[in-house]
């Protein structure tokens, strides 16, 4: 594993790290989807540097690349809507405000 | 083999008995008993070809064995030997008397009322001639739906908790078992492999078949396991002191009809389960567990004996001295000699009658009076004297009276009691833990014979305690009509068990035979064979000869 | 016209899905031009006629799904493979579609404007565990999954009632959204590995390479579905989403769903063909999900809040065939959940019907929870209900003579081929513990009188399906043998190739 591959895939291990704790911590839904979105962008740099330093069939890393940044542009979509309704309905977007149902 | 599949037709002819009830229109509830009744009526009919049971010739017979899914080693396959054959017989003769018994007594939803004492009954069977583990589980499961319905729709006011305390008990004794009848399947089947148990086997490596299953060869160790999951099954279902709890709850929310079969046929697959299964599959652990067992079946004998005493309520006190009968049926089986084991079975028929007729009877008089307080009667033999003479008899019978079937089953566990003890004391030179067993026994007669006693002369003499009693009617034609043959097989079993004696007793003996020829076998084998770790004599064989180092596996182990 | 063949099913989906999209945009279509009565009138036939196309069209990708079922082979550059296992699950699928398209069939929880959609994104969703099923990729894989997943988190809020629907649904899409992110970064390391997206070429790489990386990669890839399968410690959504969601959204959930999960699992774990421990991960989340799943079932007063439980137990249950990675286990899971399919679309035959009946809570709207307490009585206002809850139950309890039996039979079995004792002991007192809060369910309405409980009056097809599906899951547990050797030659086919 060459070091510029290994420099890469810490950052974006350490970048997954932080949009999965900043899921799991912050109580601001748009603060979670951009938690997730983190998240699918330390996977799109492991996918890409994978894809330039290793010899593996080429090309398919940016497509897969390519392929999450469409999906994840739909996660946004959905998400935001939702966030959106929460918000109609209760006027506040935290998830604090949601504590109704029993876990 | 008959070609008529006999035992197949015996088995699910109450279930389809039960289906046509739905089949009356609504509001026709008459007709729905007269249905049921008609359906036990010639269940009992058509199995009495099986008394045609050859007596001479032990071992399995009227078999069927039809292929079900062969390779996982499923099978149909159902035969009866001379000892379930007398269950069975029990199981179809009490079907019509507690449908007769409960004519009048269910207030409410008739059909399904009698649909779940068909369909209980059909259970039964299945699990009395099951030669299949699979089919055996299967019915062993199935007896719990009908009479946690039972309990659950047409018991007393505790209903739910009773019935639910009986289910949970049960399920755990048998999920426990169900893991042992797994290890044993896989036992079979990596022994099966491995060419230990013949050109046959391997061929279809996965057995659950009762002999199959008998040929698996365990340490004792691993054995003592085993033994223990299936023991604990059985145990809760006999039920064995200290697992007896579930026993008095449901017997008092149980409707009769319900309490009679729990008592009449249900506990009797406790100890049925010991006698076909936990004894001969592991009779090493049985050698040297037994004292175990020997001394729950004697405390729970005292034990019951002494509750019984002091219970208030009718239907407690027949409750606890079944658990005390049903200690006697433990120390006749698990002494291991003829007398002993037939005793043991005669005392499960026995017990089968006599206590299912007592429930009977103490239906009878609640049905009457709404209650089962001994101290709420008084001189009942002045209004009622059948129904008097009846419960004397039968209470009697229940006691042990000379004359009657309870003599002999009781006479005869004890002297195999007394005969073990007499061996017992020879090697070890202990009184107590040779003749103990007997004598402790033996004062549970004397007990029983009390606590009966009291409670006719508290019931039945002195002073009629409350007017209201004055007018009670005696036993009506159709009450008659079911107790009857009750005190026919009272009187028949006593003053002439030889029949019944006859036909067991081969079985009996070649069933000694194959529990002391196992204990020999086992004694042969290293320890921990068996075990996961060592499944058939040689350490991983199967996986060293496939290249497969899955070892990890073989740690989580049942040892 | 071989392709076409083999891409059958997915094109009857395809159709079905274009016919309801087609219905909303034109009958259902917003027009400034009508005056609210007329609207209103348009909005209801264009609901009538996607309840009823939906249900036909499902009806038609069953048969299509069945004409297919010999299909072999690949499409799409390798990147789908068509064989007898996904052909099965297809099958399977499409049944699951048509029974959730039934019980969803006028559904008065969902805004008549929205039904339609709601439909359309039924079957969007099981177009994608259909492809999930092929999906031989890791590219294909991940955007077939995430068409499945996203079309289940708008299904979520379009029940109208409950207010906390809302919170359901974000919980349910969040923490979708990052099971998947975590099993895309699994899906990057096993790429990163190997050098492809292949699956069958992952498994082969993988085989040489340094196993704890391997590992955690699979591991981590897996989550996604997992948490679509609700296993501990990714169920929390479960209870939530089955509660406020209408009742026949939740019965996809419940029941379809969870075989598109399963046979995605399946397919997913041939990547980690070679990685032993495994074993150990599956195994270890099989007995926190049966043990979990069962203790928090327990205490619920709500059946669908009890059934999603249960459902986490269940999921349990099924690792037990999974951990092995044998065609035995896999055969018995796949076998095991196909009965679950029938008997949780019992259960929620039986909710739909006694929600019918449940009166009108939150502001005029109905209500999408459904206590225990509502089914008092059952057996006397429908006993063909009440059997066919009374089957469903005891099929999820493991009583004989159900497929719920037989399957964890062969759970059990495949279990202890590899030697996981221990796993078996804890799933038999589990099952213990199951049987406990089933008979609760059974004691409410076969024990519990009537009175004071609403009429119920179940149409003639609601009985017919009562009792047809009843009649299957016994007629599945007494005679497997008409399934699993079937099951067991697409497992092999699965594992060999």
């Amino acid at each position: 594993m060459s070091e510029a591959l290994s420099s890469y895939l810490l950052f974006s291990c350490a970048m997954f790290a932080v949009g999965l704790v900043g899921v799991l911590l912050r109580r601001n839904l748009v603060a979670m989807l951009i938690g997730v979105e983190l998240m699918l962008n330390a996977v799109l740099i492991n996918l890409v540097a994978f894809a330039r330093f290793t010899d593996g069939q080429p090309g398919i890393g940016q497509v897969f690349a390519l392929f999450i940044i469409g999906v994840a542009a739909a996660e946004a979509a959905v998400g935001l809507s939702i966030v959106l309704a929460v918000h109609k309905a209760r006027g506040a977007i935290s998830v604090d405000a949601l504590e109704e149902l029993k876990g | 083999m008959d070609s008529l599949p006999l035992l197949t037709i015996v088995t699910f002819l109450p279930l389809v008995g039960g289906l046509l009830l739905f089949a009356v229109p609504k509001g026709a509830e008459g007709a729905v008993r007269w249905v049921a009744l008609a359906t036990a009526v010639l269940g009992f009919v058509v199995s009495l070809p099986l008394l045609g049971y050859d007596g001479v010739a032990a071992g399995m017979q009227f078999a069927e064995n039809y292929a079900w899914i062969p390779t996982w080693g499923l099978t149909w396959h159902l035969g009866i030997d001379g000892i379930s054959v007398w269950l069975v017989m029990l199981t179809t003769f009490l079907g019509p008397i507690v449908i007769l018994g409960a004519w009048d007594s269910v207030s409410r939803r008739h059909t399904e009322f009698f649909f779940h004492l068909l369909a209980l009954q059909t259970a039964m069977l299945g699990a009395f001639v099951a030669q299949n583990l699979a089919v055996f589980y299967v019915f062993w499961e199935l007896m719990l739906i009908p009479m946690f319905f039972l309990i659950g729709i047409w018991g007393g006011k505790e209903r739910l908790y009773a019935t639910l305390k009986f289910v949970l008990y049960t399920v755990f004794g048998s999920m426990l078992m169900l893991v042992a009848i797994f290890y044993l399947y896989w036992l079979h089947h990596e022994q099966a492999v491995a060419g230990l148990l013949g050109p046959a086997a391997a061929l279809s490596p996965w057995s659950l078949e009762f002999t199959d299953l008998y040929r698996v060869q365990m340490g004792a160790d691993v054995q003592a396991w085993l033994f223990l999951a299936f023991a604990l099954a059985f145990a809760v279902k006999v039920p064995m002191f200290p697992l007896h709890t579930w026993l008095p709850d449901a017997h008092v929310q149980a409707p009769t009809a319900g309490s009679v079969v729990l008592a009449g046929v249900l506990l009797k697959m406790g100890t049925y389960g010991f006698l076909r299964l936990g004894m001969p599959l592991f009779p090493a652990a049985v050698a040297e567990w037994a004292w175990v067992i020997l001394v729950l079946a004697v405390v729970g004998i005292v034990y019951g004996a002494l509750v019984a005493m002091i219970q208030p309520d009718m239907k407690k006190l027949v409750a606890y001295s079944s658990v005390s009968h049903m200690g006697y049926i433990m120390l006749g089986i698990f002494v291991l000699n003829p007398q002993g084991v037939e005793g043991g079975i005669l005392q499960m028929l026995n017990h089968g009658i006599s206590t299912g007729a007592l429930f009977l009877l103490v239906g009878v008089l609640y049905d009457r009076t709404h209650t089962r307080r001994i101290w709420d009667f008084g001189g009942l033999a002045k209004v009622m004297p059948i129904y008097t003479t009846v419960f004397i008899v039968v209470a009697l019978s229940s006691a042990g009276l000379p004359g009657t079937n309870g003599f002999v089953g009781e006479f005869l566990t004890l002297l195999g009691a007394f005969q073990w003890g007499h061996e017992a004391f020879a090697q070890t030179g202990s009184f107590w833990s040779s003749y103990g067993y007997v004598v402790v026994a033996a004062t549970g007669v004397v007990l029983g014979a009390v606590y009966l006693l009291w409670m006719i002369e508290r019931v039945f003499f002195g002073p009629i305690l409350q007017s209201r009693w004055l007018g009670l009617k005696d036993l009506s034609a159709r009450e008659g009509l079911v107790f009857a043959p009750l005190l026919l097989m009272i009187f028949w079993m006593g003053l002439y068990p030889k029949p019944f004696i006859d036909k067991m007793e081969p079985t009996v003996e070649a069933w000694i035979e194959q529990i002391r020829a196992g204990e020999k076998k086992a004694a042969s084998l290293p320890q921990g064979f068996g075990s996961p770790a060592n499944p058939s004599g040689e350490l991983h064989s199967r996986l060293a000869a496939s290249g497969d180092a899955q070892s990890e596996g073989s740690e989580g182990g049942g040892d | 016209m071989g392709l076409y063949l083999r891409f059958l099913p997915e094109l009857g989906m395809l159709g079905l899905a274009l016919a309801l999209f087609l219905v909303s945009v034109t009958i259902g279509g917003e027009s400034d031009a009508l005056d609210e009565r007329r609207r209103d009138e348009r909005r209801r036939t264009a609901a009538y006629v996607s309840d009823r196309i939906g249900l036909l069209g499902s009806v038609g990708v069953l048969v299509l799904a069945a004409l297919a079922i010999w299909q072999n082979g690949t499409l799409f550059f390798d990147a789908y493979r068509v064989g007898l296992f996904s052909q099965l699950v297809k099958i399977v699928l499409a049944a699951g579609l048509v029974g959730a398209m039934w019980l969803a069939r006028d559904a008065r929880n969902i805004p008549v404007r929205d039904r339609p959609e709601f439909l359309l994104f039924m079957t969007l969703s099981t177009l994608g565990m259909m492809m999930l099923v092929s999906a031989d990729e890791l590219i294909t894989f991940y955007v077939v999954l995430e068409l499945s997943a996203y079309c289940l988190y708008i299904m979520v809020p379009m029940a109208s009632g409950h207010g906390s629907h809302n919170e359901a649904s974000y919980k349910y899409f969040i923490y979708g959204a990052t099971t998947s992110a975590v099993s895309l970064y699994g899906m990057t390391i096993l790429y990163g590995l190997a050098g492809t997206t292949s699956i069958p070429a992952i498994a082969a790489a993988l085989g040489a390479a340094p196993s704890t990386l391997a590992l955690a990669a699979v591991v981590l890839a897996i989550t996604g579905v997992l948490f679509k399968l609700a296993v501990f410690p990714f169920h929390f959504w479960a209870p939530d989403v089955y509660q406020v969601s209408t009742h026949g959204a939740a019965a996809f959930i419940a029941a379809t769903s969870k075989v598109g999960a399963v046979a995605a699992l399946l397919r997913l774990l041939l990547v980690g063909a070679d990685v032993e421990q495994l074993y150990w991960v599956l195994g270890g989340l099989a007995v926190l999900s049966m043990t979990f799943g069962n203790l928090a079932a327990i205490a619920q007063k709500d059946l669908k809040r009890l059934l999603a439980y249960s459902g986490v137990a269940q999921g349990g249950y099924i690792l037990l065939g999974l951990m092995g990675q044998d065609s035995a286990g896999y055969t018995a899971a796949t076998y095991y959940t196909i009965g679950y399919l029938a008997m949780v679309l019992l259960c929620f035959l039986v909710i739909v019907e006694v929600g019918r009946t449940l009166p009108e809570s939150e502001g005029g709207r109905p209500s999408n929870v459904l206590p225990i307490s509502a089914l008092d009585g059952l057996h006397q206002r429908s006993p063909v209900l009440a059997l066919a809850l009374l089957v469903g139950l005891l099929g999820m309890a493991g009583v004989p003579p159900t497929a719920g039996f037989t399957g964890k039979w062969l759970l059990f079995k495949a279990a202890i081929e590899v030697e996981a004792f221990w796993l078996v002991l804890i799933a038999g007192i589990n099952n213990t513990i199951a049987i406990y809060y089933y008979l609760i369910v059974v004691k409410a309405a076969y024990v519990h009188g009537a009175e004071g409980q609403p009429r119920l009056e179940p149409g003639l097809m609601a009985k017919m399906a009562g009792v047809g599906v009843s009649l299957a899951v016994v007629f599945l547990g007494v005679f497997p043998q008409w399934v699993v050797p079937a099951l067991d030659r697409a497992m092999n086919a699965l594992l060999g190739g």
